[in-house]
């Protein structure tokens, strides 16, 4: 029988887990290994995929993914799940042993030869690596230690990149904040990422943190950090609410088993982060290695695992000194058939055949394959740590809310209906809501302001053409876009209000299927809802995807959804032409990118990327209150770079405009902007635009300034136009025909730069173009139709 | 043009150089892309 069959709320052991590569050691790395029990809580609305308990957490998997892995159905409930009853002792149990010490000063550092202690150089800067499963909190501790406002989020995979700060009070030391990663086998870009920067840049000391409420996979990526024999320290995070929930960590029972010093902290609440860093900072100073990295039990299964991997290290010894690779590591990493560890220790043809036979004697003997066996090593560890020093919790309050929430918004017949209606009031909030009402008090303000100016410079007499620069260029330019301020904060809240709850990983869980028939995967939705907001972060979120394939899609859908920069252009044109139906134009814009992106991406699942899309596995997080800190921190970094952006690109761009629209090429002001250098120049691209009715050199040079930023497409027009009524020189069918070409034209500089950093230039270029063809075709269609109609 | 004006637009011309300047040595740095997502360096 395979996991495929298995119905809702039964359990069942894995008996073997199929597939190949990268994605079969995925599986392993996520826990499902022979012998492992599962559970499947649900399927998605659409049937697929299923969601699967299995080490005490929930992980997402498609249908033909699980057909792959054979089960045997048991008639009990999983033992990994949480504890039954709440009265396990907290103490005791046998453990009788005194306090290990590790990473302390004082009477418990031992200096002695055995210890091998070999102090850094006083002067001798100290690196840390911050390295942990995602969502398990390292944003948070990151943002702790160094004073940073890194945004942190409740979906897997908000760190796409490694930012580094320096800690408060050591400024010898620094933090690196690696990407979640759930192992160090390179499946997604993270995970290389990752494992590049531990192994090449050798940071001195790292510090691991782990999900205390999910101890047993956050412990698996910690077994392979300490084979890379750095030293390190262990940071077990959320541990007030494990310990809320009735379960506990016995800290000395485990420091002592894993042989490094164990920290309980609460990193969202600053609990036991002092501790750390003073364990961090000793083991660093002492470069204290871990006093374990050998994992295999001789005894169990005849010792097949334990021999197979020493006589491995035994035998590359030589290779691994040179190669700077820790012996331990690369044993493991040689068995799993880890191709780029393999080439880095250029074994010879004699050694690579016996490599073989060792490996081929194990999986004989030990009755499962290479990677299973190793991943079977692992999690065998784990439990006997687990089962020494670990109280499980009660099923937790956050858990149990979290079910009954998903009982609607992932329900078979709710969730989408739930869905089309949060992104509704999301979309009704911000454009005719809340955004619009405070809009207005921001119009106000801003017209006073302008008018107060303009009433100031006409009493100091001063020059009509630094009046018009000021009035006409700086304030029409800049004015016109700052206006937009309430609506971009408005949809950025909500945004990050749905990232932060964990909604956003149900979007992808929920919209996998209807992904998946245009060649993308689940996770694809979040970058392409974060394009909502801005292309920027959501070309840089499409990271956490773990194929170059859908990566790529991905990133060339991005433009399609219409971002917030976008909002002035639509809310400009939408107030003068269709004034009682603003909200209904906008959200038909929206639409018709969402729809343009579909056929797009049809095409391009025919041609450019054939294929299959990856699996889908992924965690989903239990719902968490957005902390108003976090949310008010991002608002206010949003509103920052708007107002960054309102007074540098637009206000450059304002001036730029305002000069080559005032002056004529003989430096003469022009007293008809027809005869400026803007017009001649904007004249000669006309044509192009002829045939959609847009050949206006005003509305050419707009959209042309709208590739430094979309904003200074309303400020260029606001300031060519003037006063002058727009609805006496364009008709309503020729600007719904712009709107479409705004919407679909090639991305900002900023995106553009973005998109070239993560797939070179060509595909820039490519991306650029491609976007140009499709809107101006769009919106020519768009035009033909309604003037048809 | 008065001395008001002189003054005004020297203002305008200073904050426009000073703010090009910082923005092109920015966009040549080639670390920010401005957007202030936490992705680069310069952001942050």
């Amino acid at each position: 029988m395979t996991l495929s069959e298995l119905k809702i709320g039964q359990t069942a052991r894995i008996e073997t887990v199929g597939g190949e590569g990268a994605l079969r050691q995925h599986f392993l790395d996520m826990g499902m290994i022979p012998g492992a029990t599962v559970t499947l809580m649900k399927f998605a609305p659409m049937g697929d995929p299923m969601e699967l308990r299995v080490h005490g957490y929930e992980l997402t998997l498609r249908l033909a993914d699980a057909k792959e892995i054979e089960i045997v159905p048991l008639n009990s409930p999983s033992s990994d799940d949480f504890a039954v009853e709440d009265t396990l002792p907290l103490h005791g149990g046998g453990w009788e042993g005194a306090h290990p010490g590790l990473g302390e000063g004082g009477h418990y550092h031992d200096d002695s030869p055995e210890a091998h202690v070999r102090p850094l150089p006083p002067q001798r800067r100290i690196s840390f690596a911050l390295a942990g499963n995602q969502n398990c909190g390292k944003t948070t501790l990151f943002n702790q230690l160094t004073g940073a406002n890194q945004h942190v989020g409740n979906f897997p995979g908000v760190t796409v990149e490694h930012k580094t700060g320096t800690i408060k009070g050591h400024p010898e030391a620094s933090i690196i904040d690696l990407p979640g990663i759930y192992s160090l086998s390179p499946y997604t870009s993270e995970e290389v990422v990752s494992r590049r920067y531990i192994l090449d840049q050798r940071p001195t000391a790292i510090i691991n943190i782990a999900d205390a409420t999910n101890i047993e996979r956050n412990l698996y990526l910690t077994l392979q950090l300490m084979e890379l024999d750095v030293p390190m320290v262990l940071a077990l995070n959320m541990m007030d609410e494990l310990e809320g929930n009735g379960g506990s960590i016995r800290i000395n029972e485990m420091e002592q088993m894993l042989g490094i010093p164990v920290i309980p902290i609460s990193a969202m609440k600053n609990q036991g982060v002092d501790e750390l860093m003073d364990h961090a900072l000793h083991i660093a100073r002492y470069q204290e290695h871990p006093r374990r990295q050998d994992f295999c039990d001789p005894e169990a299964h005849g010792g097949a695992v334990h021999r197979c991997l020493h006589a491995i290290m035994h035998l590359t010894e030589d290779h691994c000194q040179r190669a700077g690779i820790p012996q331990r590591f690369a044993a493991c990493k040689l068995v799993e058939g880890d191709e780029r560890v393999e080439q880095a220790l250029a074994l010879t043809q004699n050694e690579r055949e016996t490599l073989e036979h060792i490996i081929r004697q194990m999986e004989e003997e030990r009755g499962l394959d290479r990677q299973a066996a190793i991943a079977d090593m692992r999690f065998t560890f784990i439990h006997t740590v687990c089962d020494h020093a670990v109280v499980k919790p009660r099923e937790s309050r956050e858990h149990r809310r979290s079910q009954r929430i998903d009982q609607i918004l992932t329900g078979r017949w709710t969730a989408l209906p739930s869905f089309l209606l949060i992104m509704g009031a999301v979309f009704y909030f911000t454009f005719c809501s809340v955004g619009l009402w405070l809009q207005d008090i921001f119009q106000l303000g801003i017209d006073w302001f302008t008018e107060t100016v303009d009433q100031a410079l006409t009493r100091w007499d001063i020059a009509p053409a630094v009046h018009s620069l000021v009035i006409d260029g700086v304030f029409s330019g800049v004015g016109t876009v700052l206006v937009f301020l309430p609506l971009i904060c408005c949809l950025f809240f909500f945004l990050s209000m749905l990232e932060d709850t964990g909604y956003m990983a149900r979007i992808a869980f929920v919209m996998d299927k209807l992904l998946r028939r245009l060649g993308l995967s689940g996770r694809s939705i979040v970058p392409l809802l974060i394009g909502f907001g801005c292309s920027v972060p959501s070309v840089m979120a499409s990271r956490t995807l773990p194929s170059d394939r859908d990566r790529r899609m991905t990133i060339l859908l991005t433009p399609f959804m219409s971002c917030t920069a976008k909002i002035p252009i639509y809310v400009f044109f939408a107030a003068a032409f269709f004034p009682r139906y603003v909200g209904w134009v906008m959200a038909l814009l929206y639409v018709i990118g969402i729809v343009v992106g579909i056929v797009v991406a049809l095409c391009l699942r025919r041609t450019l990327f054939r294929g299959e899309p990856v699996p889908f596995v992924m965690e989903l997080p239990n719902y968490r209150m957005p902390l108003a800190r976090n949310v008010g921190r991002l608002l206010w970094d949003k509103a920052r770079d708007f107002l960054q952006r309102a007074f540098t690109v637009i206000f450059l761009a304002s001036i730029v405009v305002w000069f080559l629209q005032t002056f004529d090429f003989r430096l003469s002001m022009v007293s008809d902007a027809h005869d400026s250098m803007l017009a001649q120049v904007a004249g000669l691209v006309a044509p192009l635009f002829r045939p959609l009715g847009l050949d206006d050199w005003r509305i050419v040079t707009a959209l042309v300034s709208g590739f430094m930023a979309k904003e200074t497409v309303v400020s260029t027009l606001g300031s060519l136009f003037g006063t002058a009524d727009l609805t006496l020189i364009f008709t309503p069918v020729v600007v719904f025909g712009l709107l479409v070409f705004c919407l679909l034209y090639t991305p900002c500089v900023a995106a553009m730069a973005t998109i070239r950093r993560e797939l070179g230039t060509r595909w820039a270029v490519g991306i650029a173009f491609m976007q140009c063809v499709i809107a101006w075709f769009v919106a020519w269609l768009v035009i033909a139709v309604l003037q048809f109609l | 043009m008065n001395l008001q004006s002189i003054i005004l637009l020297a203002i305008v011309l200073g904050l426009f150089l000073v703010v090009g300047y910082r923005y092109m040595r920015r966009q040549k740095r080639g670390r920010s892309c401005g957007c202030n997502c936490g992705g680069c360096d310069a952001c942050h």
